[in-house]
């Protein structure tokens, strides 16, 4: 019972970093494209934050708010290089093959440049303050990645749901010919969703190494997890997503401490089989469009 | 010169695995790039069928052909309910689950890997460095005769027309999933085969080499060449042997050899999508 708590809250927070990179993912996903370069994203928030905070000695607070200009940027120059050259060509495993590309760059630029050493902030702190509750044990940078994780994620609701171009994303998401009808500029609307889920990629990954070891080829995995959140969810409702984030945290820390850590990815993906096989809309409201 | 030979050899059986991925994702238009797991089959069953049991090398690859044949018809089954970017994850999580197992079981050496001692070919008339470049070749051309009858008759029609038109296959009678299997078999045994070829090639296999990152290096080398083109994997197995080659030139230190490879080849494949979006040889978009 002690190791089940246990167990639950850890997956809890893995789950509210999940939740930030699946939430990027999915924004893409829904304007129809693939993010491969996600992962690698991710890690390189991480290692960005690092060196900030490492090398530049810039204060904790302000390394994620100097990723969210780093993710513009990112977000259209993968626009520009990977997704726009590509965007007439009508083939979705074109956009897959060169975000794939991107990531690849990134996480070897990585590799290059750290070696494939562990990286994490958690090391640059002084040690955090612990708390217990009935079995299970965490401490106060686990709180607050939490909360953290879950303004963002409320904050990102409200602009999708209220903004101009929140609402133009929806549009597009729910149907893209209609929506040019109407007079939307879908390539913007793709780059808007780009940026932000390059930013969402970027800032989870500075939560991901508050508490986490990293290194270079972390990235695959956590595209994967994003990936398999996203499809969980529905994509189309952003919360779902957040929810089968959660359950997925908790779902691979289970495994984790039942089976075998060498498992985790494994069963990751034989769920995502089986949402695949099952229930490929998944468990949105408005669902996945099925292919004929 | 010996460096080279061995970029060669590693080459060869890459372009083997190339060119099944590339029938099955270009002609019949499935996004399976899952062969790095019937790769791994088949090279674990030639380590552990050679160095534990002491069967002889041919045999042991068939027996890893016939289990790839096996976990390819199980997956067939699977198959058929996925499409598009959702069969390509999935084939992705096939390797990773491949992978995992092999890398905890006891069977398999788990992390540490099988060595394969370099003596198993000795009972042949040629001599030692012949032996792996002529199999190769031998095998290539036995694999690339195979796909180039097979697209030309009935069955490759119907193959091709799995991927341009389901549904009117559909409406004519014929089963899209039992075709979607047949080729992802045929794929598998190639695949099988040459991980046979890698075990004996490297003479020590380890989990590290069959990641999913790997069946994702392939998709883009099928990419580079073109899609259903033959002679456009071999150009892009070609193209892969050149890069290291010239970073070898280079005097590069050796913990940026790798890394700087993999970035070329990143540049390399956007370069290519970029100006020519069939890839080198192509003659069919990407689906």
């Amino acid at each position: 019972m002690t190791l089940f708590l246990q167990l639950i809250v850890n997956g809890l927070i893995a789950g509210s970093i999940y939740a930030l990179a699946s939430l990027g993912y999915a924004l893409t996903f829904s304007v129809n494209v693939n993010n491969f370069a996600h992962g690698a994203l991710i890690m390189s928030g991480g290692y960005l934050s690092y060196l900030f905070i490492r090398y530049l000695g810039v204060p904790i607070w302000i390394s994620p708010i100097l990723l969210v200009p780093i993710g513009f940027i990112v977000g259209l120059l993968i626009f520009q290089i990977a997704i726009k050259p590509f965007r007439a060509l009508s083939s979705w495993s074109a956009g897959i093959v060169t975000t794939l590309a991107l990531g690849i760059i990134i996480e070897n630029t990585v590799l290059m440049v750290h070696g494939s050493d562990l990286f994490s902030i958690r090391d640059l702190l002084p040690a955090p303050k612990i708390f217990h509750l009935l079995a299970a044990t965490f401490n106060i940078i686990q709180i607050t990645l939490i909360v953290i994780s879950l303004a963002i994620a409320f904050l990102l609701f409200g602009l999708i749901r209220n903004s101009g171009p929140g609402r133009r994303l929806r549009a597009v998401a729910d149907d893209r010919l209609a929506s040019e009808a109407m007079g939307i500029n879908t390539d913007a609307i793709v780059l808007y969703a780009l940026i932000l889920g390059t930013t969402l990629a970027l800032v989870s990954g500075f939560l991901l190494s508050l508490d986490y070891d990293q290194d270079a080829s972390i990235g695959t995995a956590l595209l994967i997890k994003a990936y398999t959140a996203t499809v969980i969810g529905g994509a189309y409702d952003l919360h779902r997503v957040v929810m089968a984030a959660f359950a997925l945290g908790i779902l691979e820390n289970l495994i984790a401490g039942y089976v075998s850590t060498q498992f985790t990815l494994a069963g990751v993906f034989l769920v995502l089989i089986a949402f695949l096989i099952l229930k490929k809309e998944g468990l949105g409201t408005l669902g996945l469009r099925r292919e004929v | 010169m010996e460096y080279f030979v061995a970029l060669l050899e590693l080459s060869g059986i890459f372009v083997i695995l190339a060119i099944g991925v590339n029938y099955l994702v270009g002609n019949a238009g499935v996004m399976f790039v899952g062969q790095i797991a019937f790769f791994a089959v088949g090279a674990y069953a030639t380590a552990i069928m050679t160095t534990l049991f002491g069967l002889s090398p041919v045999i042991a690859s068939l027996a890893g052909a016939f289990i790839s044949v096996g976990i390819a018809a199980a997956f067939g089954l699977v198959m058929r309910r996925l499409s598009g970017q959702f069969l390509l994850i999935s084939s992705l999580g096939l390797c990773e689950i491949v992978r995992s197992l092999v890398n905890n079981a006891t069977f398999s050496g788990g992390a540490q890997g099988i060595t394969i001692p370099e003596s198993l070919f000795s009972n042949t008339l040629l001599p030692r460095p012949l032996q792996m470049p002529l199999l190769e070749l031998a095998l290539l051309a036995l694999e690339i005769l195979f796909f180039y009858r097979l697209d030309r008759s009935p069955k490759g029609r119907l193959v091709r027309a799995l991927r341009d038109d389901p549904i009117l296959l559909t409406s004519l009678g014929y089963s899209t999933t039992r075709i979607q299997g047949e080729v992802l078999i045929m794929s598998a045994v190639w695949a099988s085969i040459a991980g046979s070829l890698f075990a004996h090639y490297s003479q020590y296999i380890d989990p590290t080499s069959f990641t999913m990152i790997e069946s994702l290096m392939i998709l883009i080398v099928v990419m580079i060449g073109g899609v259903s083109s033959i002679g456009g994997s071999v150009l892009a197995g070609i193209i892969l042997i050149i890069l290291p080659g010239i970073l070898r030139l280079l005097y590069l230190p050796s913990s940026v050899v790798g890394p700087i490879h993999q970035i070329s080849f990143a540049l390399f494949v956007l370069v290519v999508l970029k100006f020519k979006p069939k890839g080198i040889l192509g003659r069919v978009t990407l689906p």
